[in-house]
């Protein structure tokens, strides 16, 4: 845990960077701090690994005071990516990744095995990329390494400033991706810089939003789009919160049960319905398609009533309810279904149910 | 791999060329034959001062000592104007290197006389301190060119000062040195041929020599090793400073 206790930076007496800002970072999460420039995000950062000493206040790192630490032990025990990579151009990609073990002495032998591990959590090939210089790699690539890098020690913290900032934007949710299936399985105690709003939705489990030098909301991003505190983050949140908000809930949340029948079955297991149509499911559960039940199609057999679903519109529990809508609106339909992994029928979402769900958000404001 | 290639080729062709050199100047009865068929009138053609090879060997121990001294004073005085403490100082000394190399080393030379006196340690004193002028400037190009990124990454992962300079600061300002430092040497070269004219001998010596007594057959003696010199001096810097850029 990241304690600041009324911190902050003035470079002089017009210039504040930081006005005695107090929070709590949590461990084993990632924070965004996010903000327009000059709010201050950067310089909130850099004051954790005394990059840039507070005028006032005290940052506490598990209750330890910062400025009371070693500085290079500190340092060595935080990751640090920051927001032009800032790998070092003579060295190669290995050299790059060994950097703190190699300070902190480590064996030769667990080294090399530590980097060959690391490389290949970020995605690059350890044979192909352990011994390039930084210029022969792409953005992409390069940031992976800085990840990498940061990583190498095993530190319980991470500092990433902008790390994504500098490739195109194909990449750059790419890399937000994997980055967030990383974090998944290492649970590092993350504090991430960005301006990009859509960058901290993806990614945070808490937003700090600042502006002037304070933090005006610091919540989970939920949160912040359901209950904007005030005009500004409104705002800054953008006028598509509420689909940005959908973004970063599953569908499992808004999951329905809805009434199916057995494809080797017939008309008979329905009874009397107000559903235009139902999901048909093997006898295994598995989802094969969708019957009309309108009293024109119960005349056909049941198996020539069935319509089969497009791969496209089946989701998976691990979809937003976003991704949900989109699908929605992109195939003309009311609502769609929810497979498991092996295939099998778990609910469907609907637009009714997204819509009474964010309505019911509404009126809570 | 190509350019791995060209480089052990160029090293071989600096290998031949340089071999060629010394093969040169230790025949004097080439020299001697040579010289006679330019200027059958002259009396004499080569210098009674010493054989070509006893010249060249003053004459480059004169900018040995002058651009080894140069280099490590010049590398020393770059690093400490860009760390914290002596960065007040940046400005001055990064002007006065500028300034100071539009001073021709002649007149370098001839201000350190008055000083120093006449011999070798005035005109090595004198050529170092006209030597330091661009090693000094490129070692401060060269750490002040680092982006400042690579340098926060490098202290934000706890390395000290010491660490920052020698792992990073000064490998990646070691091309720019070395072309500081080649310049210094292939200036230096030059500028000690003047050097006999205060008495420090090398190949300045039948220069000056041929001058006084208008005997071309001497300047040329003198002239033509120096200038060999000075180009072998800069190909195998340059060479050296390739190598190093492309590892």
């Amino acid at each position: 845990m990241i304690r600041f206790e009324k911190v902050t930076k003035e470079y002089d007496e017009e210039t504040v960077a930081v006005k005695d800002i107090t929070f709590e970072i949590p461990s084993r999460e990632l924070t965004v701090l996010i903000g327009p420039s000059g709010c201050g995000k950067t310089t909130t950062l850099k004051m954790i690994n005394r990059i840039i000493r507070p005028t006032a206040g005290r940052i506490l790192i598990d209750g330890n005071d910062v400025t009371e630490m070693d500085i290079r032990q500190l340092r060595r025990g935080i990751g640090y990516v920051i927001q032009n990579v800032g790998l070092f151009p003579h060295m190669s990609v290995k050299d790059n990744v060994a950097t703190v073990p190699k300070l902190l002495k480590w064996e030769r032998s667990k080294i090399d095995d530590r980097v060959d591990e690391l490389l290949q959590l970020v995605g690059l090939e350890p044979k192909s990329y352990a011994n390039k210089l930084p210029k022969e790699l792409s953005g992409g690539e390069a940031q992976r390494v800085g990840v990498a890098r940061a990583l190498a020690a095993d530190p319980p913290i991470i500092l990433m400033d902008e790390p994504f900032g500098a490739v195109d934007p194909l990449t750059r949710v790419r890399l937000q991706d994997e980055f967030a299936r990383i974090q998944e399985e290492l649970h590092k105690t993350i504090v991430f810089v960005t301006h990009d709003i859509d960058e901290a939705i993806r990614l945070a489990d808490k937003i700090a939003v600042m502006k002037g030098g304070r933090i005006l909301q610091f919540d989970t991003p939920e949160e912040i789009l359901a209950r904007p505190v005030e005009k500004f983050v409104h705002d800054f949140m953008g006028s598509d919160r509420a689909l940005k908000r959908l973004s970063r809930i599953p569908v499992l949340e808004y999951i329905e049960k809805s009434e199916t029948i057995d494809v080797n079955g017939g008309w008979e297991q329905l009874g009397v319905t107000k559903e235009e149509f139902v999901w048909a499911l093997d006898e295994k559960k598995k989802l094969i398609g969708w019957v009309d039940v309108s009293h024109s199609s119960r005349e056909l057999p049941l198996k020539e009533a069935l319509t089969e679903m497009l791969e496209e519109e089946i989701l998976s529990p691990d979809s937003t309810v976003k991704e949900a809508l989109s699908r929605m609106l992109e195939s003309g339909t009311m609502a769609l279904p929810v497979v498991d992994r092996a295939d099998r029928f778990l609910g469907q979402i609907s637009l009714s149910k997204i819509q009474e769900l964010t309505k019911s958000d509404r009126e809570e404001e | 791999m190509t350019e791995k290639k060209s480089r052990v080729i160029s090293w071989i062709i600096l290998g031949i060329f340089l071999l060629a050199f010394i093969l040169l100047i230790s025949n004097m009865a080439l020299w001697e034959s040579f010289l006679r068929w330019l200027f059958p009138e002259e009396r004499e053609v080569l210098h009674p001062r010493g054989t070509l090879l006893e010249l060249v060997g003053e004459h480059l121990w004169m900018v040995i000592v002058s651009s080894g001294l140069a280099t490590v004073i010049g590398i020393s005085i770059g690093v400490l104007v860009t760390r914290p403490l002596g960065r007040q100082y940046l400005p001055l000394v990064s002007n006065l290197s500028s300034l100071g190399q539009t001073f021709p080393p002649v007149a370098v030379l001839a201000l350190a006389v008055p000083l120093l006196g006449f011999g070798f340690k005035p005109t090595v004193a004198a050529l170092l301190l006209y030597g330091l002028l661009p090693i000094v400037r490129n070692t401060i190009t060269g750490i002040e060119n680092i982006p400042s990124e690579v340098r926060e990454a490098a202290y934000g992962m706890g390395m000290s000062s010491w660490q920052v300079l020698f792992k990073i600061e000064l490998p990646l300002a070691l091309k720019v040195i070395m072309s500081g430092i080649r310049i210094s040497v292939v200036i230096n070269i030059g500028t000690a041929t003047v050097g006999a004219t205060i008495g420090a001998g090398g190949l300045g010596s039948p220069i000056t020599a041929g001058l006084v007594s208008e005997n071309p057959a001497f300047i040329l003696e003198g002239a033509i090793p120096a200038a060999l010199l000075a180009f072998s001096a800069d190909a195998l810097l340059a060479n050296i400073e390739k190598s190093i850029s492309s590892e």
